[in-house]
């Protein structure tokens, strides 16, 4: 894994970046918003409990919620304020999904819950790991897996080389690239922390080669920490920009030439990526006791005047970020959470930010593509070409769209639709303007239900077998018993016995009744 | 001349010894490999979504297997199954798709059961009729049904003497999002909406 000998993955794009007017400014505080609605849920869609109340008064850093089951996260308030509303509200996700919010209406104190004054830092890794996860750290690279749990799986293998993606690829965000040249020690420091926490002591931290002067920065953040001495091994790598080679398994095969097998982690091959951002989120949690409650996000696009990078609070509305970035609303056609290729269209701009949220992309009508309406498929196979995944998009298409006859589903799913990133890909080259990331993401979800009805089928059939053999049982059991009985009757001495006992039985409970009459 | 008899018996008698011998083979490999239960019973209950719902007119997926299986029913009579299910009975036994049979009730959304707490007398004659044992309660105690468990077969509305048990739509978990399907024209007639007088 070094500078001169990398590898390259299958397919890609190379596209326009339109990063370099929102990257231009260092990036600003985004300030405190009216109401801040924090979705209580993962984008994996694993749900929280909230742990406060409508009208509780919260401070800054307060837990808020709890997470249901082991990949849930924590939820912190991001300021100050009173819980004004939880409830069902629609969030930065897929179609605007519908999730329980908590709303919070800032007092403009930013008034924090009392922090221990003097800072203890972790010393074993399961306390690094302990803070990671009590800080609500998710994967902020869009995945939003939660951090810590790719670190208990490292406690027994051997020491994993950590990779930190830098590596934004998409065009327009540039939040990764303003968060390097802002605060690259910050990203240093967390990026240690996290090998403590893996028990290695090898990192990398890819960044596109477009970007020059983060190296530079990057470089000399590492040098000045004096890492080498500590016995840390960290080193800035630039891979080639080509779409989308920040992908996980992309930016691995670039690294180290190595594909991680369909269905398994980068920790199968001993490896662990993060994104910049998580590495920060780190830092600050672990040095400055600041639980993840703000994220830098991209707010650009032709629809808006001055695009530019702001350290917004989880739960700010779009709405606040487009007026600070002065959005032209008349001109406004589309918004997008993410980047173009990759992102989801929002309804409005009422949505609160999340924490995987990294782009804010306003686009007016004459950027948005023209809504031509897709042909049929002519198997040209151009999508083939640009999987970076090595699948085949018309193939997959012809399993799902092609043939309704049979059910075919299941030879998508053969055909390793699961494997599919959804980098979209396929559908920029579709000569037919197919959008056939749509297609698979409707295969992945349809099968994941097909899946659970199976295992549900599964389970009752268990419970319905066993219930009939437990009815079969009682009454084999009930006969037995019957049996025993008319077979000990009909022994006249033993029914005899068997009737002056039933006979003393009686006098006695009328003698007693008698008594207690009396 | 006698020669030629000779070979004749001689041929005669080998024929005779090796069907004998892979006879007994025959035998001793059925006698080995003995499958126990019919294997396409057991195939299409796995098909058959498990509900024990009885609208198929068999009291369980099982016995409804075995019909099928037995050629004594058509592969049509399980709602819950839907289309989806039919179709893949009709791959498996290699027989043609049929209209699911109207008798037996309509396809309809994933549901369960929900018991009215209020209004529950604590009779336990839902729990006694539940197929898969997903109602828990006992006498004169409010009864309760687990959703995880309960495969919407509603055997338990008829059985409900105050009639406390509602259907809901069946809860999925988390992660599972159901999306619809895109849809796509498969020619370019129908894409451009060619008038069928012109093709």
């Amino acid at each position: 894994m070094n500078q001169d000998r990398l590898s390259h993955f299958h397919g890609g794009l190379v596209l326009r970046h339109h990063k370099k007017a929102s990257c231009e400014k260092p990036m600003l505080p985004a300030g405190l918003p009216e109401q801040l609605v924090i979705a209580i849920k993962s984008s994996r869609g694993h749900t929280s409990e909230p742990v406060v109340a409508i009208g509780d008064h919260v401070f800054k850093g307060q837990v808020i919620a709890e997470p249901e089951d082991s990949l849930g996260t924590v939820y912190h308030a991001p300021t100050s304020g009173l819980v004004v509303a939880i409830e069902e509200r629609q969030t930065a996700s897929a179609e605007a999904k519908q999730a329980v919010c908590v709303v919070i209406e800032p007092d403009g104190e930013d008034t924090w819950l009392t922090r221990p004054e003097k800072l203890k830092l972790p010393a074993s890794a399961q306390e690094i790991i302990a803070q990671i996860s009590a800080a609500g750290i998710v994967g902020m690279g869009g995945a939003g897996f939660p951090t810590h749990i790719k670190y208990h799986a490292t406690q027994t293998d051997t020491a994993p080389t950590l990779i930190i993606n830098g590596a934004e690829c998409e065009p327009y965000i540039s939040c990764d690239e303003r968060l390097m040249l802002d605060e690259p020690e910050a990203i240093v420091r967390g990026t240690v922390w996290l090998l403590k926490a893996a028990q290695a002591n090898r990192a990398i931290i890819a960044i596109e080669d477009n970007i020059g002067g983060v190296k530079k920065q990057l470089d000399a953040a590492i040098k000045k920490l004096e890492l080498v001495a500590q016995g840390f091994d960290l080193s800035v790598i630039k891979v080639p920009t080509i779409y989308p080679t920040g992908g996980e398994k992309q930016l691995i095969k670039v690294l180290t030439g190595i594909e991680v097998p369909s269905g398994l982690t980068p920790l199968s091959v001993g490896l662990i990526m993060q994104n910049v951002a998580t590495a920060k989120a780190v830092y600050d949690a672990i040095e400055l006791r600041k639980p993840l409650i703000s994220r830098v996000i991209t707010v650009t696009g032709d629809a808006i005047e001055s695009p530019r990078n702001y350290e917004a609070l989880i739960g700010t509305p779009f709405q606040h970020l487009l007026q600070l970035a002065a959005c032209d609303f008349q001109d406004l056609d589309k918004l997008i959470i993410g980047g173009p290729m990759m992102g989801y269209a929002m309804p409005h701009a009422d949505i609160g930010i999340e924490k995987t949220t990294n782009c804010l992309l306003a686009l007016p009508a004459d950027c948005t593509k023209p809504e031509i309406d897709a042909m049929p498929c002519i198997r040209c196979g151009d999508c083939v070409k640009v999987c970076p995944q090595e699948l085949l998009p018309q193939q997959l298409l012809w399993y799902i769209n092609g043939n309704d006859e049979h059910n075919d589903l299941e030879k998508a799913r053969e055909h390793h639709v699961f494997d599919c990133i959804e980098c979209g890909a396929c559908s920029w080259v579709c000569p037919s303007h197919i959008n056939l990331v749509d297609f698979y993401r409707f295969a992945k979800s349809e099968l994941t239900y097909l899946d659970h009805k199976k295992a549900k089928a599964q389970q009752a059939k268990i419970r319905h077998d066993e219930r009939e053999a437990r009815l079969e049982r009682i009454k084999a059991e009930r006969q037995a018993k019957r049996r025993r009985k008319t077979a000990k009757l009909s022994n006249k001495k033993d029914a005899k016995a068997e009737m002056s006992a039933v006979l003393a039985r009686i006098k006695q409970q009328e003698q007693a009744k008698v008594d207690d009459e009396g | 001349m006698m020669a030629w008899i000779d070979h004749w018996v001689l041929a005669l008698l080998s024929m005779v010894l090796l069907a004998l011998a892979f006879g007994l083979l025959i035998l001793w490999v059925s006698k080995k490999f003995k499958v126990e239960g019919n294997p396409i019973v057991e195939q299409i209950n796995a098909i058959l979504p498990q509900t024990q719902c009885g609208q198929c007119n068999y009291p369980g997926c099982k016995p409804y297997a075995q019909a099928i299986a037995a050629g004594e029913a058509p592969i049509n009579q399980c709602p819950p199954g839907g289309q989806e299910g039919i179709k893949k009975l009709a791959e498996l036994l290699d027989v043609e798709v049929l209209e699911l049979n109207p008798e037996n009730g309509a396809e309809e959304a994933d549901q369960v059961v929900e018991i009215v707490e209020p209004d529950c007398i604590g009779c336990t004659k839902c729990i006694q009729v539940c197929p898969v044992d997903a109602i828990v309660g006992a006498a004169k105690q409010m009864h309760t049904v687990i959703l995880d468990e309960c495969t919407g077969c509603d055997l338990c509305i008829p059985a409900c003497p105050v009639d406390c048990i509602i259907k809901i739509p069946a809860p999925l978990p988390a992660p599972i999002n159901r999306k619809p399907k895109p849809s796509l024209m498969h020619t370019v007639r129908e894409a451009q909406g060619f008038p069928e007088a012109l093709s």
